[in-house]
């Protein structure tokens, strides 16, 4: 007989979602995932000055803020042709990829670890599941002191960011035509003192959890594998026609060879979720067979995964290395989208320190830019948040901004099903699985946060 | 507690590492904390980013004294990215903690009235009436039961009546903020709106901390301050004067120099960009952000005003063509 099981919230991810599980025989037949909180900053943003909407998009998530800001930035530069100075890449690259680093420290320690480890008996750590706790005692102190070291690492990130940006989250200095905050010699070197110092742990201690989890929960590299389809738009523009990436974009459909990105071949299905299906974003609610306020993009109609592991693929065909670290790639679950992680925030910090060293301290920030102001004008941004694949559209008339249209990463990861019946990613990983015990489906929780869901980003 | 502070201090964990303080040793977490005195924490995330969440996150504060208040005193009970429990028994350390009353209601977002607030669902309840925290089991089987889903107004509404002090965390949760913008598609109140106080009232019984995000030092030394029964002195708003007091333009180390008639340059008032200084109440040019290393002016970038009432309705926000 089955059961249906709801966790609402599901709390260690950003934003608000709800899961329902229908559990027969301690395994997952199936799995539904909810947004449960809309914004509508699409709409919000229509009859604004298109130059606002770095500022404002920034405002869809506060752990990826300088993800929007800079593909916002992009889509407006690039509908005219603009490309901004060297120096405002760079700096757009390193407060992008300080953040990278703050999002993957916060995530692996702060967010997914609390599945497999215990912490002290005060809150917010308990109450908590203590259902297949494998880690020794000596290695869950360890654990927790990693888990306390991280949280300044990841503030240390912040300040890396701030150095450039002006503050975070929200940084104020990623504007169209480039950044405002010069180059100084001085913030050179601030920026690298604490990239050095996060470098150290991301390498020393970082990685070495990520292993001490690979060897202790094995059998998670077959966990929660997902439709085992990739996407990745590319990250990091590496020089400044903005053609070349750091990482790679690209697509993988199954087995299939690698294929160049298009996104003519992006579509959204509203059918599971509270949007007319003609108009695809005006809200109906209550609407039957809906159950989430996020939407289910699809490239080529088939559901996709983003994110770390995405990337990583793309990039590599499977295996990848970083430091000391080699693992493989090419199953993906659990296990491998920790593994993904860790491993792109030691490739990371290579491209950051050669983009510091290409900083020039006398040359400009900012190129100033206006739109036409007749006729419409439409842009696209494509570019990697540390969760995935993010796209902003828009279209502008008279600096007004007409439509605006953004399709985030966990919107990719988190959908609902389609007009088809085909589950989202998040959801297909969760179907199959076992559950140790259906009343604490730990299980669950750990396939749920391997994909470092940012709720407020899919809906937006 | 038979620690002392010093010692306390040593050992302590979650805010210790915030607040810059030394690293800490479990066992001994444990002893301290098994008679936890102060009152809890709930806090909520409504129709937000969770911007002002992560920016807590940043915490830190040369003052110890500020840390040990907090540490001592902080039990934090309910929060969506941090608590370690998910679904009933994370409801649960809600229930019970509003059973208990005397606690602090932190509110982060802002509150959606459209669709019966039904934008932003917080947690999924079993549909009997007036779900108490000894009555119900800590399951999440819910065959047989019909459940409810408790809106972000509704919580608010509940949790609010028993709370000994209610902050509105952020821009969203004081004014309505990014989500109330333009044609405000879920129809967004603030705090002070859903608990439908007016301006005499709302100072008294809501601490406002604006901001896009709040800076963090804003509720910690707020947090202290409670803590330690100060009376706070607050606008009209419920904003503490002690941070929103005065302008960032009155106080501004670009006051006086050239003015910047384009971006990427050192040094000069950002007046003619369009810079919102002179309407923005808020300390950010003496404090800063991020251990101090910039704010948004010393980037060279106009203040937007993120701690007013208005924001973000000026658009553009600021001057590109000048």
């Amino acid at each position: 007989m089955s059961k249906t099981i709801i966790i609402d919230p599901v709390t260690r991810l950003e934003g608000h979602l709800k899961i329902e599980l229908t559990i027969e025989n301690n395994k997952i037949q199936a799995a539904k995932a909810s947004g449960t909180m809309f914004r509508g900053l699409e709409k919000i943003l229509v009859g604004r000055d298109a130059f606002d909407a770095p500022i404002i998009t920034a405002r869809i998530c506060g752990v990826c803020p300088v993800s929007h800001s800079y593909v916002a930035s992009v889509a407006l530069e690039s509908s005219v042709g603009v490309t901004p100075p060297t120096n405002a890449r760079l700096i757009r690259n390193l407060i992008l990829s300080a953040n990278f680093l703050q999002s993957h420290i916060l995530h692996f320690y702060h967010l997914a670890l609390l599945d497999f480890m215990v912490g002290p008996d005060m809150p917010p750590w308990r109450p908590t599941l203590q259902r297949d706790m494998r880690f020794s005692a000596t290695e869950n102190e360890r654990l927790f002191k990693h888990y306390d070291m991280a949280l300044d690492m990841r503030r240390k990130t912040h300040s890396m960011g701030a150095i450039f940006g002006g503050r975070l989250p929200h940084p104020s200095s990623v504007i169209p035509g480039g950044v405002t905050a010069i180059v100084t010699k001085e913030r050179i070197d601030q920026y690298k003192t604490l990239l050095e110092e996060v470098s150290g742990f991301v390498v020393d201690t970082y990685a070495g959890d990520v292993q001490l989890l690979t060897e202790t929960y094995p059998e998670y590299s077959k966990m929660g594998a997902g439709p085992g389809n990739f996407i990745s738009y590319g990250a990091f523009f590496d020089d400044d026609p903005h053609s070349k990436t750091l990482f790679k974009s690209g697509v993988l459909l199954g087995e299939g060879t690698e294929e160049k990105l298009d996104p003519v071949h992006l579509s959204e299905s509203v059918a599971s979720s509270w949007y007319t299906n003609a108009s695809g974003t005006e809200v109906l609610y209550p609407k039957e067979g809906a159950y989430s306020w996020i939407k289910a993009p699809r490239y080529k109609g088939q559901v996709m995964e983003a994110g770390s592991l995405a990337r990583m693929k793309v990039n590599s065909g499977g295996r990848t290395s970083g430091g000391l670290l080699s693992y493989d790639l090419s199953h993906p679950s659990v296990l491998s989208r920790h593994q993904a992680r860790v491993i792109e925030s030691i490739e990371l910090i290579k491209g950051m320190r050669r983009w510091l060293d290409e900083l020039d301290p006398s040359a400009p920030v900012y190129r100033a830019f206006a739109l036409p102001q007749s006729g419409t004008i439409s842009g696209i941004g494509l570019l990697e948040a540390p969760r995935g694949a993010l796209g902003h559209w828009f279209t502008v008339e008279n600096n007004k901004i007409l439509s605006y249209q953004i399709i985030t990463p966990t919107c990719i990861n988190a959908s609902p099903a389609d007009e088809k019946g085909n589950a989202g990613a998040m959801e297909a990983a969760l179907v199959g699985s076992d559950v140790g015990d259906p009343q604490e489906a730990i299980e669950a929780l750990r396939i749920v946060h391997s994909f470092d869901p940012c709720l407020a980003c899919a809906v937006h | 507690m038979n620690i002392s502070r010093r010692d306390f201090l040593k050992y302590c964990a979650f805010f210790s590492a915030s607040l810059g303080l030394s690293s800490l040793q479990i066992g001994r977490l444990g002893e301290v904390l098994a008679n936890p005195t102060g009152p809890s924490v709930i806090w909520l995330n409504g129709a937000s980013c969770s911007g002002c969440s992560i920016s807590f996150l940043n915490t830190i504060n040369q003052s110890t004294d500020v840390g040990a208040v907090l540490i001592e005193s902080i039990n934090l009970v309910f929060h969506p990215e941090l608590m370690s429990v998910s679904g009933k028994l994370a409801i649960k350390a809600i229930l019970d903690t509003f059973e208990r009353g005397n606690f602090i209601l932190v509110i982060e977002g802002g509150i959606p009235t459209a669709y019966e607030g039904k934008t932003c669902i917080l947690w999924s309840e079993p549909a009997i009436a007036e779900v108490s925290s000894n009555g119900s089991d800590d399951r999440n089987d819910i065959d047989g039961g019909n459940i409810r889903e408790v809106t972000c107004e509704e919580a608010v509404k509940r949790l609010s009546s028993r709370a000994a002090h209610i902050i509105a965390l952020g821009s969203c949760a004081v004014f309505g903020g990014v989500a109330a913008a333009g044609e405000n598609p879920t129809a967004i109140k603030s705090v002070a709106k859903i608990l439908d106080l007016d301006n005499l009232d709302r100072g008294k019984k809501v601490i406002s901390l604006p901001g896009c995000p709040v800076h963090p030092d804003s509720l910690v030394s707020t947090l202290v301050k409670i803590l330690n029964n100060e009376t706070l002195e607050v606008d009209d708003f419920g904003r503490p004067k002690f941070i929103y007091g005065k302008s960032v333009h009155s106080v501004c180390p670009m006051l006086g120099k050239p003015r910047a008639t384009t971006y990427g340059s050192q040094d000069k008032c950002l007046i003619a960009l369009g810079c919102s200084g002179p309407r923005a109440k808020s300390n950010c040019p003496t404090r800063k952000w991020n251990e101090g290393v910039n704010w948004c002016i010393g980037a060279g970038t106009p203040c937007i005003a993120c701690v007013e009432e208005n924001f973000p309705a000026k658009s553009p926000l600021i001057k590109y063509n000048v």
